[in-house]
């Protein structure tokens, strides 16, 4: 006689292991990038365009610490500088020291709550923004500074916030809520 | 050591992609999105139905407040159509005359846009067209309504359009009443505004503005859009106009490429 024992729809496995997480994790980057890019183009709201990119960042920057902030930072900045038509390693400069800080500002912090990486999403938007400001400053033709506030750094902190908590739902669904990859 | 390594080459790395030409870095850019177009192709399949559905619902809200006023309209256009019939037979009459030589028109390549800008800064999308169709670089892309763009960047089978509501982009305008030219650039709000244009010489809001065929990338007389709000400097040479584009730039599906502008 052969019993089958059926999970529950919810109950989802996590992805074990500390490379399959990081290939997950680049998978998950690429995949952000693709559906902002190709779902924005199809869908009505034309600037409605949050930055999935930036929360799979921080996300990996809270649980794997500067390092590992650092390396995703700059694998995310990389992709939203292909699938932009700014300058090459703007974005990737950008977000690697978003990644970095990140990491080592909320070592102190809760950070598997939701509310911390909620918080934790607006303060690096904003600060994201900041830096490739800064960046056009030193790199290319700058926009004005009510440019960086009204097209960019307001729009793209709400929209991102907005997003933000499914997003991480859904991260924490396939990698598992409270499984920290490295202590510190 | 193993760490302070890998620093170093990603380091050296990031310097090496900062310091590579535009030419150079935008060939490398639309070359590794190309390769991720077959995942973008499923996306943007699973994301279209979704897109129109949407987009209906809105077009029929808006479809029934606008019918009156489109009934009135194509009553009047209907009249302009018969009275340039009349201007165009004219037209031929006297080209004919003169022995006037007519100027060839452009001829298009239909591309359909499947992706849009990932970043805030930036104003671009990528049509599914490339260098194998016979899109090249520097080539003005138009929609139904009105210009849309420029090509950027060129892969065999994809290209990136600069917007002309980028803040990078500038359009060569001349506003059809008053024949003055200025320049057409993007502004924060995702519209644009025609700048340059002499004091003294008065714009209202309403007034057609097309491209004037300066800087040799758009053909004169395609639609920009037109004006909405006119900035009066108290001291200086010139004034600007804000413009509403002609092209939805929220619901652009469809694109023309035009060969040889």
């Amino acid at each position: 006689m052969s019993i089958t024992v059926r999970r529950p729809v919810h109950h989802f496995t996590p992805i074990r292991g500390r490379k399959w997480r990081l290939r997950f994790i680049l998978f998950l980057l690429l995949l952000a990038s693709v559906i902002i890019q190709g779902a924005a183009g199809s869908v009505v709201f034309f600037s409605f365009r949050p930055d999935l990119v930036l929360i799979i960042v921080v996300y990996w920057a809270l649980k794997n610490g500067p390092s590992g902030g650092w390396f995703i930072g700059m694998a995310g900045g990389f992709m939203i500088d292909l699938f932009s038509s700014g300058m090459l390693g703007l974005h990737t400069l950008a977000l690697a020291t978003v990644g970095l800080l990140v990491a080592f500002f909320s070592n102190p912090l809760y950070q598997t709550h939701l509310s911390t990486r909620v918080v934790m999403v607006g303060i690096s938007s904003v600060s994201y923004s900041i830096f490739y400001y800064v960046l056009l400053l030193i790199f290319a033709p700058p926009p004005s500074w009510s440019y960086l506030w009204k097209a960019v750094l307001i729009p793209s902190a709400w929209q991102t916030i907005l997003v933000a908590p499914l997003w991480l739902w859904l991260i924490d669904l396939a990698l598992g809520k409270d499984v920290k990859d490295k202590g510190r | 050591m193993r760490r302070i390594v890998i620093v170093a080459v990603v380091a050296l790395s990031l310097i090496a992609i900062l310091s590579l030409s535009a030419s150079v870095s935008s060939s490398l850019k639309i070359s590794i999105v190309e390769l991720i177009s077959p995942l973008q192709g499923i996306v943007h399949r699973v994301f279209l139905p979704l897109g129109s559905l949407v987009n209906n619902i809105g077009r029929i809200i808006q479809a029934a407040g606008d019918n009156p006023i489109l009934e009135e309209r194509a009553v009047s256009l209907g009249r302009e159509v018969v009275r340039l019939r009349e201007v165009g037979k004219e037209n031929q009459a006297l080209r004919s005359l003169l022995k006037y030589e007519r100027e060839e028109s452009c001829s298009g390549i239909v591309a359909r846009v499947i992706g849009r800008d990932l970043s805030h800064w930036n104003q671009s999308i990528l049509i599914n067209k490339g260098g194998a169709d016979g899109v090249v670089k520097e080539a003005a892309v138009i929609s139904a309504q009105g210009v849309v763009g420029k090509i950027i960047e060129v892969a065999p089978h994809l290209s990136r359009v600069l917007l002309i509501i980028d803040r990078t982009s500038g359009v060569g305008g001349i506003i059809q009443g008053s024949r003055q030219t200025g320049i057409v650039e993007g502004t924060t709000g995702g519209g644009c505004v025609i700048k340059y244009l002499p004091r003294r010489i008065p714009v209202s809001p309403g007034e057609v503005v097309i491209t004037s065929g300066l800087g040799q990338v758009y053909p004169p007389g395609l639609l920009i859009g037109t004006v909405s709000i006119v900035y009066e400097e108290e001291f200086g040479l010139y004034k600007s106009a804000e413009l509403i584009p002609a092209a939805q730039f929220n619901q652009l599906e469809l694109v023309m490429v035009l060969e040889g502008s």
